[in-house]
């Protein structure tokens, strides 16, 4: 599983349009938007897909101004290692 | 996730006489019998347990112990003996326990492609075990699965 | 499991963006999923490091423990000890009930150990201590506590000691740990704790080690060494010890020194700087102050001893009654004459002395001297227990002092701590017998008056004199000087010095009245006459301050067993015992006739300031057992009554809720920000605009570089006790081991305590690895097996024996000689004999 975070910047004048299309896709969830045009997302996948992808994606939506980073998590639980916990 | 609880069961059995009464009559350290006023003597000289398959964790964080012996492993700065076993690479070869993803990331969850400096001496977290016998029970219980 | 890690790891990283993105995340770390556990975060139980920890309890009961992976002291790692914190608290063998040593169903001194309520417990140690103060006065009384007390419990037992029992007879085993460096930063900066952080570490481009195992005994900072030095080619690592261990394995410059000759190396660093024309000028012109301190102060043995008797500095009463001297004197000189007094400890000198290599002497000096390496200095035990612990902390500030390499991200010595609160709670507080919260000190009348002020007591309640500390607690015990002693959170009787001759004497004293709080029978509980069962970490709300001056906060996350309670509990019930009108002088009662009828529980406790906040502000969901008992949230309202001491003082903490939200944070913390670097402009708001360093703890805003020389250990190997012993601690293992050696895997990967020797010591001896052996001092004698390839490689002459095991106890062997300034022991220094069992 991966987790990971970042602070979307989004033209004002789009943030609701961008905003549904965010929530639209699959594994991204908001948690918090600013009417300056900050919003807190999360996003999570199994594995599939790079995280450098994913934010990718995120910026190709309409409105986005740029994408930050926060946090990121990576956990172990489909390694071998695991399978005895 | 699977609990185990062998480990459990094995400690349990293993009871010294200090926690056993379950009113407590006693009040006896881990120094056992031997007054304070006299030399205690030892046990029979412990050794390192034989080598095992996995060792069973009770939770999902806890480093897996090292279920083999160590002796003549070293880890400098230049050379890691675990690596050459444990390491990604390694591992599907050596049928030993791959190095968890956690081990490739840096201070800022940022992806490497070697182990982690911050991870680099393994026997901080991981440690092989003596074949003593625990001095007393411990009655610590694994989370029990619900809801799945 | 997977289901409820998930939902909790995504409100992480929601809450670390909304922080970073300035908005208010959402509170807490609290998350439960579909399989029932509740994760929340806590500090770790163990070392001064204090990572963060996330503890998973289910049904009642602490299932799961991991790194807190937003925690920035340890960023998701834990050592073996921190991994498997969630079996600490369920050794089978918890004390769960009162026991009294009775005979014929009463108390007896020579009684068997019996089950009683908490009614009996607190009324035969009412009648004791009664008498004790009947018979000896206040002086009769002492608490021992420790650097692993909770914040509040240490201010609560300071507060019942100082101010209720009127006596100063209260002292932490942080004493055995530390004091060095409270008297080191007191003497060189007026203030104590170290002016940087952990932050250092990512900036510096070398560390030096000094007595200090940090790939052992703060194994998590270690990891965060090692990162900095492995990612980065040009950063060097230099070890110095007396013996090898884990730490060499990353060392450049890997130095094994004679014993205490540490002192003279230090001097030869500071002569090395000032020859090769090296001395930051404009930096010791406008910021240091130079000193010379009397140096005839003695070993800190009893004043029977022969160190003493002529020793005419060691402040012990004189032939005429009168103290000899004062350790702690010293006198201005200038750079002149400091240059001078270090002029003699040459390469040539100190290498003969010390029996390093004069190329070594020369690239350990070189990291100081070079003004493009920014270094970053770390010490524990090796410098701290130690004859000149006090001097020794002084002298490595010189180094730094003198080439400006202080107060900024890299450039940094940094004092490490033991124990998880010795700075949160025994310095900070002020649990030492000679302190007051703050760095205030009980016998300066200002500070008296100020904390009696803030306390709402009469002027003149707290004494004006030290109280014992914890050796001479220790003598007072054998001695039967102090007949009522209340040991809390450690478990001194094996960790204190000299077993044989001093503790166990104290502790079977016919007059003595031992109780023991402890959630385990120790060794200490075993031979006590009254034993508390004692809730312990997550079965109360905590907090502890670390190394770095980082307050971490936790909440009560399960129940303790049986009839446990915590030690903020316990002190607080046994004050209900006693009215103000009968343990003070009418005197002092007379100057506040408020007071008059009250218990010492209503003056100290339910007083209108620490009684204050509402049960009903406890987060919901979490049980706070003492708060429920007494009715108002004890914790925060001891907090805040505390917290008043350091506003505006420089020790400024945030309001209690933030702990609660926040991993921590680095006091002063003003305006809601934390300080990373004090003593700096831009870093720490109390020093002012234009004034680039200030020193501010003395009121000359400068520091102190003290001219002080190399002198021999207190005992030194002969003919007959021919090797030196060092003590210490293992990684897996906590101290006396009572939590750690109830955790099976930790046991079963250090079960017993072996000797660490060279293995041609052995072969002279007849010995060979795995082979019982004795080894004896002059004050005791233990059996141990032989260990001559493990992870200490012991130069030939020197020992090294570990001190968490019961069975093995080394402290039987050492010496009670302190560093006469700071009273901590030397652990350290001793003469051993090695011979076939």
């Amino acid at each position: 599983m991966n987790i990971s975070s970042a602070i979307v910047h989004i033209v004002p004048a789009r943030l609701d349009e961008a905003c549904a299309i965010l929530a639209g896709m699959d594994g991204v969830e908001i948690h918090a938007r600013t009417p300056e045009g900050k919003v807190v997302v999360t996003l999570e996948d199994d594995d599939t897909e790079s995280a450098a992808n994913r934010y990718v994606a995120l910026h190709g939506v309409p409105g986005v101004a740029a994408v930050a980073m926060v946090y990121q998590y990576s956990d172990e639980e489909s390694d071998s290692e695991e399978v005895e916990a | 996730m699977r609990f185990i609880p062998a480990l459990l069961l094995t400690g349990a059995m293993l009871l010294s006489g200090a926690g056993s009464a379950g009113a407590q009559e006693v009040v006896e350290s881990l120094r056992g019998g031997a007054p304070i006023t006299e030399t205690s003597r030892l046990d029979a000289m412990f050794r390192p347990e034989k080598d095992q398959d996995l060792i069973p964790r009770n939770f999902q964080k806890q480093p897996p112990l090292i279920p083999h012996s160590i002796k003549g492993y070293n880890i400098t700065q230049n050379f890691n003996k675990c690596m050459d076993c444990h390491s990604r690479e390694r591992a599907e070869e050596t049928g030993a326990t791959k190095v968890a993803k956690s081990h490739y990331l840096d201070r800022e969850d940022k992806k490497l492609s070697n182990i982690s400096p911050r991870r680099y001496f393994c026997m901080q977290c991981h440690v092989p075990q003596f074949d003593a016998k625990p001095l007393v029970e411990n009655t610590y219980k694994p989370a029990a699965k619900k809801g799945e | 499991m997977k289901l409820n890690r998930r939902d909790f790891i995504k409100a992480n990283a929601a809450a670390a963006a909304m922080s970073v993105a300035g908005l208010s995340a959402p509170t807490g770390a609290v998350a439960a999923g579909k399989d029932d556990i509740r994760w929340d975060k806590a500090a770790c139980r163990f070392c001064g490091t204090g990572c963060g920890v996330l503890v998973g309890t289910q049904d009642g009961r602490v299932v799961a423990t991991q790194g807190d992976p937003d925690a920035p002291v340890n960023r998701g790692l834990n050592c073996i000890k921190g991994y498997f914190l969630s079996k600490i608290m369920y050794g089978g063998d918890r004390v769960k009930t009162p026991m009294l040593r009775m005979k014929n169903g009463k108390y007896d001194k020579t009684g068997e150990f019996t089950p009683i309520s908490w009614k009996q417990a607190f009324d035969i140690m009412e009648a004791q201590a009664r008498e004790t103060m009947k018979k000896k006065g206040p002086n009769g009384l002492a608490m021992f506590g420790s650097g692993q007390w909770t914040v509040w419990e240490g201010y609560a037992a300071a507060k019942l000691m100082k101010a209720g029992f009127r006596t100063n007879n209260i002292d932490p085993n942080a004493r055995h740990c530390m004091a060095s460096a409270v008297a080191g930063f007191m003497r060189t900066f007026g203030i104590d704790e170290p002016a940087g952080c952990y932050d250092d570490i990512e900036h510096a481009d070398a560390f030096v080690l000094w007595g200090s195992n940090m790939a052992e005994m703060h194994p998590i900072l270690w990891t965060r060494i090692t990162d900095r030095k492995l990612s980065s080619k040009h950063v060097k690592v230099a070890v110095l010890s007396t013996f090898e261990h884990r730490s060499y394995e990353l060392a450049d410059i890997p130095i094994i020194f004679t014993p205490q000759t540490d002192l003279a190396i230090l001097n030869f660093i500071c002569n090395y700087i000032i020859e090769k024309g090296k001395v930051n000028q404009d930096f010791v012109g406008k910021h240091v102050n130079f000193k010379k301190s009397v140096t005839d102060i003695g070993y800190g043995l009893r004043p029977t001893h022969a160190l003493e008797k002529d020793a005419t500095s060691n402040g012990y009463p004189g032939a005429d009654g009168k103290p000899k001297g004062d350790t702690g004197k010293s006198e201005p000189i200038t750079f002149d004459e400091f240059k001078k007094f270090v002029s003699e400890y040459t390469a040539e000198k100190v290498s003969k002395l010390s029996g390093v290599s004069v190329k070594d002497l020369n690239a350990l000096a070189e990291l100081y001297a070079d003004p493009k390496i920014k270094v970053t200095s770390y010490w524990t035990m090796g410098f701290n227990q130690h004859t000149r612990g006090t001097w020794v902390n002084n002298m490595i500030y010189n180094v730094h002092l003198l080439v400006g390499k202080i107060s900024e991200p890299g450039n940094s010595p940094f004092s490490l701590t033991g124990q998880p609160s010795a700075c949160g709670t025994a310095r900070e507080v002020g649990t030492f017998s000679h302190r007051l919260p703050a760095d205030m000190v009980v016998t300066n009348p200002e500070h008296r008056k100020h904390t009696e002020e803030l306390w709402g007591l009469p002027d003149g309640t707290i004494p004006d004199k030290p109280g014992l500390h914890a050796v001479a607690m220790a003598r007072a015990l054998k001695d039967g000087k102090v007949n009522f002693y209340w040991q809390q959170c450690n478990n001194n009787l094996q960790a204190g010095p000299n077993i044989n001759e001093e503790l166990y004497p104290g502790w079977r004293n016919p007059e003595t009245f031992i109780v023991i709080s402890d959630p385990y029978p120790t060794l200490s509980a075993s031979y006590a006459d009254l034993v508390l069962p004692t809730a312990m970490w997550v079965e109360k709300e905590g907090a502890y301050g670390n190394a770095e001056r980082r307050t971490q906060f936790w909440r009560q996350q399960v129940k303790a067993p049986g009839e446990a309670r915590s030690d903020l509990w316990q002190v607080m019930e046994f004050s209900k015992r006693f009215k103000v009108d009968e343990v003070w002088p009418a005197e002092l009662l007379a100057k506040a006739p408020k007071l008059k009828g009250k218990t010492l529980y209503e003056v100290l406790y339910a007083n209108g300031v620490a009684d204050k906040y509402k049960v009903s502000e406890i987060a919901a969901g979490f049980d706070n057992d003492e708060s429920k008992y007494f009715g108002f949230y004890v914790q925060k309202g001891l907090f805040e009554e505390y917290a008043q001491f350091g506003r505006g003082h420089g020790h400024d903490l945030a309001p209690f809720e933030t702990y609660h939200q926040a991993r921590g944070l680095r006091w002063p913390v003003v305006d809601g920000k934390e300080t990373l670097w004090r003593f700096r402009e831009g870093f720490d708001p109390y020093v002012k605009k234009g004034e680039g360093v200030a020193f501010y703890g003395h009121k000359d805003r400068k520091a102190v570089i003290f001219a002080l020389p190399y002198q021999p250990p207190a005992e030194s190997p002969d003919k007959e006790f021919d090797m030196w012993l060092c003590t210490g601690r293992v990684l897996e293992h906590w101290h006396t081991g009572t939590m750690t050696r109830r955790v099976p895997e930790l046991y079963k990967s250090f079960p017993d305590a072996v000797v660490f020797m060279h293995p041609d010591d052995a072969k002279a001896r007849g010995l060979q690895r795995g082979m019982e052996c004795k080894v004896a001092s002059r004050r005791g004698e233990i059996i141990l097996r032989v260990e001559t390839r493990g992870r200490n490689k012991p130069p030939r002459g020197l020992v090294f024996i570990p001190f968490f095991d019961a069975g093995r106890l080394a402290n039987k062997l050492t010496l009670d000689a302190t560093c006469p300034i700071s009273k901590e022991t030397d652990y350290k220094k001793c003469a051993v004999k090695v011979t076939r069992a």
